[in-house]
């Protein structure tokens, strides 16, 4: 589950109304951020479930440094065959380099950090793991 | 033991993943056809299904939408080119409030092998 990242459009919105190819967040600065797309199909409740856990995440680590896009590989198939997209979800870093791919529901903290290479922040702990749900096993 | 389902019409995709799965811990069950695939899921409970879209008779849509009005609950993947001229199909299913996700194709050995083992939890 691996590739390149390209340069896509978007749109205004928000995780909760999950309208496809939304920046949810957008960083005022391009400089060190995080620049994110996560690749969903249609409004699938996994695809949901990873966008809630993913912008959990990027609050608590990223906060003001990141830049997430929400893209339906249903509506634009070609960008996510360009970025190498396997199968959905999977979040894709951009930027910095280098380049990511996390195949699954994001749930996993220490599974993100590590694929996104961040570093701890002071004064951000951890949350302790928890069993997800069963539709949110896909770690 | 996890079970997946297989469903596609051409013999060596079915084999395909039979051979990439051969070392896993999970069961690998196919069916040739979006009939039979509904079968087996109604025979035999599931916990992964691989569906191709373009098939004779059922369609990858139309078996989905048979699988789950069936209570298939388990996570199905929608085995798809990612190119505009498949996805009409695919979005009518999602505006139809079908619950799936897409895998690209032509899939590889460890591609098959990371999904699963990813949805499975290390199957």
């Amino acid at each position: 589950l691996s590739g390149t990242g390209r340069d896509g459009g978007s749109a205004g919105g928000s995780a909760g109304s999950l309208e496809r190819r939304d920046i949810v967040n957008q960083t005022q600065s391009t400089e060190n951020a995080y620049l994110l797309r996560l690749y969903v199909a249609g409004r699938s409740s996994t695809g949901a479930a990873a966008l809630r856990n993913l912008t959990r995440f990027c609050e608590t680590w990223l906060h003001g440094r990141y830049e997430l896009r929400v893209v339906d590989v249903l509506k634009e198939p070609e960008l996510a065959s360009a970025d190498g997209i396997v199968a959905t979800p999977t979040l894709v870093k951009q930027m910095p380099e280098p380049s990511a791919r996390v195949f699954g529901i994001l749930g996993d903290e220490d599974r993100l950090l590590t694929a996104l290479a961040i570093e701890e922040t002071p004064g951000v702990t951890r949350r302790a793991a928890t069993q997800p749900a069963r539709a949110e096993t896909w770690r | 033991v996890k079970r997946v389902l297989v469903i596609d019409d051409d013999d060596a995709v079915r084999s395909a993943f039979r051979l990439a799965l051969e070392d896993v811990q999970a069961e690998v069950v196919t069916a040739p056809s979006g009939e039979q695939g509904v079968d087996v899921a109604g025979l035999q409970a599931v916990d992964l299904v691989f569906l191709d879209l373009k098939m004779p008779g059922l369609d990858g849509v139309d078996t989905l939408q048979r699988l789950r009005a069936c209570g298939c609950a388990a996570p199905i993947f929608v085995v798809t080119g990612f190119a505009e001229e498949f996805m009409a199909r695919l979005r009518a299913a999602a505006d139809l409030g079908l619950d799936f996700e897409v895998i690209r194709k032509p899939l590889e050995r460890n591609d098959i092998r990371s999904v699963v083992s990813a949805v499975l939890g290390g199957a």
